[in-house]
């Protein structure tokens, strides 16, 4: 069988399950399609509309005579960050499709060479890991085109800046993959996983401050020279050396209609693409067989008793709960924990907060002014339960559904099923509760908010973690997916979705009943009518979140008692 | 004691078990035998309480799998024909958690558990993640937890699939022994030999439906004077191809 021949019959292979998916999803209710669609329209409409204002006032003055500048500025950031990001995500899903899927297994034991399994398996990869980032960037591109009088190519051409431009850091991350999987120790990779984490913080925390900086502009800085210190500040970024420069410069220049500049940018982005592709596909004939031997041998990993004095001390403590619940609850910390892919995420996610928390004083803002003060606060406790919600949509909902082949286990234990739900929610609420309190304690430390101001948002970071932990369990429970085992997959259907909008939907509700008529009135002492509104607002507040712990746990149980497995 | 009462479950259109009526009693080995598709899988996972059936009761020692599920179970195990565990989890901390479920003290758990070991060879790699372990460590593993709470009733599913010769021969002992000290097992295998060296009596269906019960010597009999379980098995499925 000739290269090209062997090639065509994975293509084929993967055109084939392409197909036999939308015909099961032809088959799913019209309802869910319907749902998935006006969500999925919803959300791109809402981004669109911000990022069209944010494009149309960037043409108003004091920006107007920079805003090329800023955009340019913006992209390269954009763009190194969408770079760095999906070079992460590529390697990661990479090492789990090259290392350990049962069909690389199957195709290792078939005529193909290894080079046309990791081009084959890479190609996936970079499906799996890019349509979210697309998914999220089309809107921004398209609101960039509007907002100008772009010519008909902008859009088409835009479209096939992606397309080049992905096929770097999937080809970056799958030859990372390999040369870690074929050379560094296995008790090196943990480390290496913590160290990224450490760099990759302050490093999103220097960007996050320089952005932070540019709504100050224009109080404290001239236009002019702000532009100049955030450019000085971001040469990094904006380097013409950079893949992530290339393409933000050839966007640009396919809006103002500068045709050749734009080829020749592409051209570069291009031929480094393939460039990129053949230094992988060159790694991969010398280290992957290699290095897939050597995956395939788990070395015997012995758990210390360091952390066994952690977990009995839970087992006897863990308040207002049966011991098989603790047991239940002990169990899942213990497998978390034991999972650096998910520890990882959350470090990074929680710990950009807290070292922006912590470096708020630095950052220049006036914090003696109420209106800051006050601004601040509400923004970082929006930024607390967003990212809490984004954990609740990403680890919480789809653990029911990874306990999936393993459901044996659960189903045969001696206890009502209702108690495996309500473990689940324990798991969840204690987690997200001491991780979000602590961040918005540490806030408010920083801000030197006065007590009562505190405990206000104690409550409703109480009142939001313990909603998002039961809208995450019960739509975890309606909408369970056994059959999966990759909970990137499981979040990405019908129920992470709505899990993911009505959690953010949650969030917003919450906040703007309990917590803005309070901080509003604190910045407007003169308006009464705001301090008549801060009371009910809190009692609202609670209400909903009584109705969101109760209605989707209850929901989530009579469907959990039913299922079967 | 196991009573199945006129179960049904219909997935769809097929009727994958068809009004199947069984009583094994304390004590006995009942292997349940059939074709691939018979029904053999969805008949063990009514009898423990992971599947509902649409019409009929599914009773354990007396309790309804279904109205009394948590105290029925407490007195049931299974052992699945794919042995899938907590991935990170010890097969040590695996049986600690399932023993515990079942509110065994932790010092009886654990001298319970290094007497499971040394029966099913498996102090070498209990302390390890089950992430390394091989299909065959799994299945002992499981087996393990299947026991480790002395169940009255126990359903196995292909127990021998990926267990080494003297490993088999070691299960075989040990379910003999456990039916022997009267507890009710309820074993499904496409093995036959190991059926008829360790049954009393053999259960064949094919297509939802109990088409033949008895002993060995009932079977041959119904089948027509056939020499041993294996044809009777062909010449009782025969009718359905």
């Amino acid at each position: 069988m000739t290269v090209a021949a062997r090639l065509t019959t994975l293509a084929w292979v993967r055109a084939k399950t392409l197909q036999n998916s939308l015909r099961v999803l032809r088959q799913q209710s019209k309802l869910k399609i319907f749902v998935i669609l006006f969500f999925v329209m919803v959300l791109w409409g809402g981004l669109f509309f911000v990022f069209h204002d944010g494009f149309r006032s960037l043409g108003t003055p004091p920006l107007e005579d920079f805003s090329d500048t800023i955009v340019q500025i913006l992209f390269a950031v954009f763009f190194l960050s969408l770079f760095i990001m999906l070079t992460f995500s590529n390697a990661i899903i990479a090492y789990g499709s090259l290392f350990r899927s049962e069909e690389t297994a199957f195709l290792f034991a078939r005529p193909f060479f290894p080079w046309q399994v990791f081009a084959y398996k890479v190609s996936e990869t970079l499906l799996f890991s890019s349509w979210a980032f697309l998914f999220l960037a089309l809107p921004l591109i398209v609101a960039y085109g509007v907002s100008g009088r772009s010519p008909w190519y902008f859009y088409p051409g835009a479209a096939a800046f992606f397309a080049v431009f992905a096929m770097i850091p999937a080809a970056a991350g799958g030859g990372a993959t390999l040369l870690i999987a074929r050379f560094l120790p296995r008790s090196m990779r943990k480390v290496l996983v913590l160290l990224l984490a450490i760099v990759a913080v302050p490093v999103a925390i220097g960007w996050a401050a320089e952005f932070l900086r540019f709504h100050e502009a224009g109080g404290r800085y001239a236009a002019e020279r702000w532009i100049r210190d955030v450019l000085g500040r971001l040469s990094l970024s904006t380097s013409p050396l950079l893949p992530s420069f290339w393409i933000g410069d050839g966007i640009i220049q396919l809006k103002r209609g500068e045709l050749g500049a734009a080829l020749f940018r592409f051209l570069l982005l291009l031929s480094t693409a393939l460039f990129s592709a053949m230094v992988a596909l060159h790694l991969s004939r010398w280290f992957y067989r290699a290095a897939y031997y050597r995956a395939q041998f788990r070395a015997r990993k012995r758990r210390g008793h360091w952390a066994g004095g952690f977990y009995r001390l839970m087992e006897r403590t863990l308040p207002g709960m049966d011991p098989e619940l603790r047991l239940l609850v002990v169990k899942d910390v213990k497998i978390f924990v034991r999972d650096p892919v998910q520890w990882s995420q959350v470090l990074i996610f929680f710990g950009l907060l807290s070292i922006y928390f912590a470096n708020m004083r630095n950052m220049h803002y006036d914090l003696n002014l109420p209106y800051w003060q006050n601004f601040i606060s509400v923004l970082n406790l929006v930024a607390t339960c967003l990212t809490l919600s984004t954990f609740t949509s990403r680890f919480i909902f789809p653990l029911l559904s990874l306990e999936g082949r393993k459901f044996w286990i659960l189903g045969l234990l001696p206890i009502e099923r209702k108690n495996l739900l309500y473990s689940k929610f324990w798991f969840a609420f204690v987690g997200s509760f001491v991780i979000s309190e602590a961040l918005m304690g540490l806030s408010d430390l920083i801000l030197r908010e006065p007590a009562p101001v505190a405990v206000l948002h104690a409550i409703a970071v109480l009142i939001i973690s313990t909603g998002l932990s039961a809208l995450a369990v019960g739509i975890g429970a309606l909408y369970p997916n056994l059959r999966e085992d990759n909970p990137s997959k499981i979040v990405s259907g019908f129920g992470g979705t709505l899990n993911l909008v009505l959690s953010v939907a949650f969030v917003a509700l919450v906040i703007v009943l309990m917590v803005v008529p309070y901080h509003l009135s604190r910045m407007r002492p003169e308006a009464e009518f705001l301090q008549r509104l801060a009371l009910p607002g809190m009692l609202l507040a609670v209400a909903v979140g009584v109705v969101a712990v109760i209605v989707p746990l209850w929901l989530g149980v009579r469907a959990f008692e039913r299922l079967e497995a | 004691m196991i009573e199945i009462e006129n179960i049904t479950k219909r997935f769809g259109e097929k009727v994958a078990v068809d009004h199947l009526s069984l009583t094994v009693q304390s004590g006995e080995f009942f292997a349940f035998v059939g074709p691939n598709g018979a029904g053999k899988t969805t008949t063990i996972k009514m009898i423990v309480g992971l599947l509902h059936a649409d019409e009929g009761t599914v009773r354990i020692c007396g309790l309804d799998i279904q109205k009394n599920a948590a105290a029925a179970k407490a007195l049931l195990s299974h052992i699945p024909d794919q042995p899938y565990l907590y991935d990170k989890l010890t097969g040590r901390e695996f049986l600690e958690f399932v023993a515990r479920m079942h509110r065994i003290e932790p010092a009886q758990a654990r001298r319970k558990i290094e007497e499971l070991s040394d029966l099913l060879s498996l102090s070498d790699y209990l302390d390890d993640l089950a992430e390394g372990y091989s299909h065959g460590m799994k299945q002992r593993v499981v087996i393990a937890s299947a026991i480790v709470h002395d169940p009255k009733v126990i359903v196995v599913d292909e127990p021998m699939v990926g267990l080494d010769p003297r490993s088999v021969r070691v299960v075989k002992d040990l379910l003999h022994g456990l039916s022997r000290a009267g507890a009710t097992i309820f074993m499904s295998t496409h093995t036959l030999n190991v059926a008829e060296e360790l049954a009393g009596r053999v259960g064949i269906i094919d297509s939802g439906r109990m088409v033949a019960v008895g002993t060995l010597d009932e079977l041959r009999r119904a089948s027509g004077g056939a020499k041993g379980l294996e044809e009777s098995f062909l010449r009782l499925t025969a009718g359905e191809e």
